[in-house]
């Protein structure tokens, strides 16, 4: 029987009502969590856990945070505040930065066997388990250690059944090498999702990416930004996601905003940035997309029945994985 | 008495001995001891035990790791290989990189206050003491990111009289800039000491550095390089540069060592031939600069005693002439 791993243990898929598969409860620097926690500010862990309070008193009872151990993963403080609220979290492994300087030449052995361990035996010298693998791929695109980073994934999944997800460019289709590399390493595109779809708007990219047969996270909606920065704006991320849900790709989409509730990079910007962030770009933090994207499709015409299965059945089936 | 705070617990300064100033006994990136120890060789602990006894046997008694947490920073770990093999390990803390954008806006005593936890209350959640501060500055210059870290590392040195080493770029003399840095928070010429001297041959430099009052690291002896890493100065070239400054009276400021890491994933994944090449530059590892330099300045005519008492007393001068205004320090 299909399982999700998280923090607390294994669930039963079942028992996801709703989840969010690409959040970022606490987010830093490698080593921060252990060596400086201070970094994130006074009372973090009620900030931490209000946010994740109102998650479940909107319904949404599962989340996942996407950071790997050098975006400062702390599986500790993760799994306190899941005890504390109720909300399953499921924490990830992988590699975020690239090695292709600096970190010594590992074998892809090593660097997979790194990840199932972190899937199996538990993260951080802790016994709390990863549940989802990421892999990352930017503008950097596909250097030595980027493609070696995507075969260790490879590798892990293959190994455990774990699910992958990827971070991409997608204005630079990276996309479409880091399936290469998965493919060929062996990994099932059913265990796949791509993520970052939206900062693109061009749908043959988003076709090709859908007929590869993995799942496609729908997420930075909104794009998190400052004033000074230009992203594909939320209202166009709604008619990529009217226009993916009309294609009839709603079978394999995945809901999510990519925000920190958390986090040492914006708790320390600016009162004037924090204000703009919070007030202009992401008015409700993780219930955006509830309070603001589900209301606006309707409107544009789509049916909240999809909407409803993308963020409330869909997880259920991309999560799981025989254990 | 002055005591200074090792892995295993104070060690007052005249116990200190035979020091190597600046060392790494274990070196990697920022979470990797506390996340992926796989990085580590799976012989690691073994073969830094062999490392640290083969000093001991050879009266090297104390060692700096100049690692702070993001070069891999792991006093748990060095605190086990101390406890077995008796020799005194001492920590530091500071940041190395610029800081990571993930650090926000925090201000200049907000990062200090965060190394005086580490010298003060201990490092990475346990009640291990870091013993000194390390700032750095290379050939991206004084940016005003580097001068923000002087200035964090220099607070946290003026609040708990914990000593600064200073990684330096001697060939773009970037020493000027971050003692300049320094003195702007108040640090007193005694509490610093500058390293990598030996990376240039300018005695014009050197002598100006020693005037400044500061103390004057010379290490990286020898260099050990990899194909690929710029070229620079060869240990006979390193080897004049330290007699011309014994021999033009800096003796008395001067401490000896290796930058040599004991333990580093970034070396120990080397092939085999490319480790051999490795190895075969730095004979003896932690043991070179008392079992080769010595004996070379000793033939150059450099008088045996001062050479021992660079590292000897001069450490140990070094640890005492910091200046307290906390206590047990």
């Amino acid at each position: 029987m299909k399982q999700i791993q998280t923090v607390c243990g294994m669930i039963d898929p079942q028992s996801v009502r709703g989840a969010l598969v690409h959040e970022h409860i606490l987010a830093s620097a490698p080593g921060i969590p252990e060596n400086y926690p201070l970094l994130y500010g006074e009372g973090f862990m009620d900030r931490a856990a209000q946010a994740l309070h109102a998650l479940m008193e909107n319904g949404i009872n599962t989340i996942v945070d996407a950071g790997t151990y050098d975006l400062g993963r702390d599986p500790k403080r993760l799994k306190r505040l899941s005890e504390q609220t109720g909300i399953q979290i499921i924490c990830t492994t992988g590699i975020f930065f690239d090695w292709t300087d600096g970190f010594g030449t590992f074998s892809e052995d090593t660097v997979s066997q790194m990840l199932i361990d972190d899937i199996r035996v538990g993260m951080a010298g802790t016994d709390i388990r990863a549940g989802v693998i990421k892999a990352v791929m930017d503008r950097e695109c596909a250097t030595s250690g980027r493609v070696l980073q995507h075969r260790a994934a490879a590798n892990a999944s293959m190994e455990t059944g774990c699910p992958i997800f990827l971070h991409t460019a997608s204005e630079c289709e990276t996309g479409r090498f880091q399936l290469q590399i998965l493919i060929e390493s062996g990994a099932q595109p059913e265990k796949i999702r791509v993520d970052h779809i939206l900062d693109t708007t061009d749908m043959k990219y988003i076709g090709w990416l859908y007929d590869q047969g993995v799942w496609l996270g729908v997420d930075r909606l909104p794009r998190v930004r400052r004033k000074d920065e230009c992203f594909v704006s939320t209202q166009m991320r709604l008619n990529t996601v009217q226009a993916m849900i009309e294609a009839g790709m709603a079978d394999r989409m995945l809901f999510s905003h990519d925000a920190s509730a958390v986090s040492t990079l914006w708790d320390t910007v600016d009162p004037d940035t924090l204000k703009f962030v919070h007030e202009s770009v992401i008015p409700d933090g993780w219930l955006f997309i509830l309070k603001h994207a589900f209301p606006e499709l309707t409107r544009m015409g789509v049916d909240p029945d999809i909407l409803h299965g993308i963020l409330f059945e869909n997880p259920r089936e991309y999560l799981g994985f025989d254990v | 008495m002055r005591f200074v705070q090792s892995v295993c617990g104070p060690v007052p300064v005249e116990e200190l001995g035979f020091t190597l100033m600046h060392e790494h006994v274990m070196a990697s990136n920022a979470g990797v001891p506390e996340n992926y120890p796989q990085m580590y060789r799976p012989d690691y602990q073994e073969s830094l035990i062999r490392d640290l006894r083969a000093c001991k046997a050879n009266q090297i008694d104390t060692i700096v790791d100049a690692s702070p947490y993001d070069l891999g920073r792991d006093p748990r770990r060095i605190q086990k290989v101390a406890e077995a093999t008796g020799v005194h390990i001492i920590c530091c803390t500071g940041f190395f990189f610029p800081l990571n954008p993930s650090f926000g806006n925090w201000t200049e005593e907000q990062i200090a206050s965060m190394q005086i936890d580490d010298v003060t209350k201990g490092m990475a959640g346990t009640n291990i003491r870091a013993g000194l501060i390390k700032a750095v500055m290379d050939r991206e210059g004084p940016t005003p990111e580097r001068r923000f870290l002087h200035h964090a590392a220099g607070i946290a040195s003026v609040e708990t009289g914990v000593p600064i080493f200073m990684h330096s770029n001697p060939l773009y003399e970037t020493g000027r800039y971050q003692i300049a840095f320094l003195k702007e928070v108040g640090v007193p010429a005694e509490q610093i000491k500058l390293d990598h001297m030996l990376e240039t041959t300018d005695m014009e430099y050197i002598r100006w550095a020693y005037d400044q009052g500061v103390w004057l690291g010379c290490e990286r002896l020898p260099r050990v390089t990899v194909a690929g890493d710029p070229y620079a100065a060869g240990i006979e070239a390193r080897l004049k540069t330290l007699k011309k400054m014994i021999d033009d009276g800096m003796a008395d400021r001067m401490m000896l060592s290796h930058d040599f890491s004991g333990i580093s994933p970034v070396f120990d994944t080397l092939s085999q031939k490319q480790r051999a090449d490795f190895d075969a530059q730095i004979p003896g590892r932690w043991l070179f600069v008392k079992n080769t330099v010595f004996p070379r300045l000793i033939e150059m005519g450099v008088d045996a005693s001062v050479l021992y008492r660079m590292n000897t007393e001069n450490p140990r001068n070094f640890f005492e002439a910091a200046r307290s205004k906390g206590e047990g320090n």
